[in-house]
């Protein structure tokens, strides 16, 4: 009996008399401000009288609000007219601004003054480049021409000769009296070389054949003369 | 790693870059930059600078935009954009590197009638009644006789937002 009248006990704690809950759990708080609470009975009606001041004191005081007062608008008028009279003088923010800017001026005019100077050097530097590398092209292009021409001499002697030598060539119209000249004189391109430059031709070959001929021994192309028999010419 | 070998660390200390002479004024807006990476004798200044001098200007001069044209035309060059549309232009052949930091800081740089009107006017902003990391005082609590920060002296419970006054209302 005991501890169920306990257990009753705490459950009216929990459940208040007004039926408010004491949001003990994990439940947000409501919003909103809390009421006016009215004046506390030991502030209501409670009037402080401070105590009334000596005359002469509150005149002193006074007096001497005045004068501080008085001070300290006059120190500040002071700095003012001084603040004003070095701006009229030039020695200003302002002043010291423009004088900035004319700085500023001076010194980009300065360094465009440089870089003009520099620009006619470049240009006169590039001038006398181009006019070094036009010399050395052009002196290229002569010494060409020279080869060119020397080249074109050589030919034009090669061609001159080739006409000379053109008058003794094979045409259709003395072909049969060459074909007669070459079996009458024939050239002949055999020949050996000794150490000393002498040079071995074969002996020419007879027109017509007399007596009987050989018979083949060897190849056809090996000469069967004895060296004894051949044309020397040193 | 080859990040850590030679001048590379060097030039990237906090020491180095405060070492940097080179503080563009207030009007100059843009400052651009030309250089060859593989130079000639006289256009090797340039490129000197840039890897010498370019994280020291921009560690000096964080509102300027910086722009570097790399391998563009064959002269380097300098080009500043001032506030009022002006452009200034450097020709930077045949410059050391030193001479282009010199040329640089004498024509753009803060002169020393600049710093002295910056000093007078940073004086003439200060009022003792501001509070921040920028002026003299940073808290109210600083001043005799107000009340103290709660970091330094325990405020009563009544003024902390913690207290209620009915818990059965909120």
């Amino acid at each position: 009996m005991l501890r169920s009248a306990r257990i009753l006990v705490t459950s009216e704690n929990l459940i208040g008399g007004n039926g408010q809950t004491r949001n003990l759990g994990r439940r947000q708080p409501k919003q909103g401000k809390p009421p006016i609470l009215p004046p506390a009975k030991k502030v209501l009606y409670h009037v402080v009288h401070a105590p009334w001041q000596k005359p002469e004191d509150v005149e002193e005081l006074l007096w001497r609000r005045h004068v501080y007062n008085n001070a300290v608008t006059s120190m500040r008028d002071v700095f003012k007219s001084e603040l004003e009279q070095k701006a009229s003088v030039g020695l200003g923010i302002d002043a010291m601004k423009e004088a900035e800017a004319k700085e500023l001026d001076e010194l980009i005019a300065e360094n465009e003054r440089k870089n003009q100077e520099k620009a006619a050097a470049r240009m006169a530097r590039e001038n006398q480049d181009t006019k070094a590398t036009k010399s050395a092209i052009l002196e290229e292009i002569r010494s060409e021409l020279e080869k060119k021409n020397e080249m074109k001499k050589l030919a034009e002697k090669e061609v001159l000769a080739a006409i000379s030598r053109s008058q003794h060539f094979v045409t259709k119209d003395n072909l049969e009296v060459k074909i007669l000249e070459a079996l009458e004189k024939p050239t002949i391109y055999d020949f050996a070389i000794d150490r000393q430059g002498n040079k071995y031709f074969v002996p020419e070959p007879v027109k017509y054949q007399e007596g009987t001929p050989t018979l083949q021994k060897g190849r056809f192309s090996r000469i069967e003369v004895p060296i004894s028999h051949y044309n020397v010419v040193i | 790693m080859p990040f850590m070998h030679g001048s590379m660390p060097l030039r990237r200390t906090f020491f180095y870059l405060q070492q940097g002479k080179i503080k563009f004024r207030d009007t100059v807006h843009v400052f651009s930059l030309g250089f060859n990476r593989n130079p000639t004798p006289e256009q090797a200044g340039a490129r000197d600078f840039v890897y010498w001098h370019w994280a020291q200007l921009q560690y000096h001069n964080p509102k300027v935009q910086l722009v570097k044209h790399v391998d563009k035309v064959i002269t380097p060059f300098a080009r500043a954009y001032l506030e009022d549309g002006r452009e200034v232009l450097f020709d930077l052949e045949n410059l050391k590197r030193e001479e282009i930091e010199e040329t640089l800081a004498k024509t753009l740089g803060k002169t020393e009638l600049v710093e002295r009107r910056e000093r007078l006017e940073s004086i003439a902003k200060l009022n003792p009644a501001d509070f921040g990391s920028k002026n003299e005082r940073q808290c109210i609590c600083e001043v005799q006789g107000q009340h103290p920060c709660t970091s330094l002296l325990r405020a009563p419970k009544c003024v902390t937002g913690k207290w209620r006054w009915n818990h059965n209302l909120i």
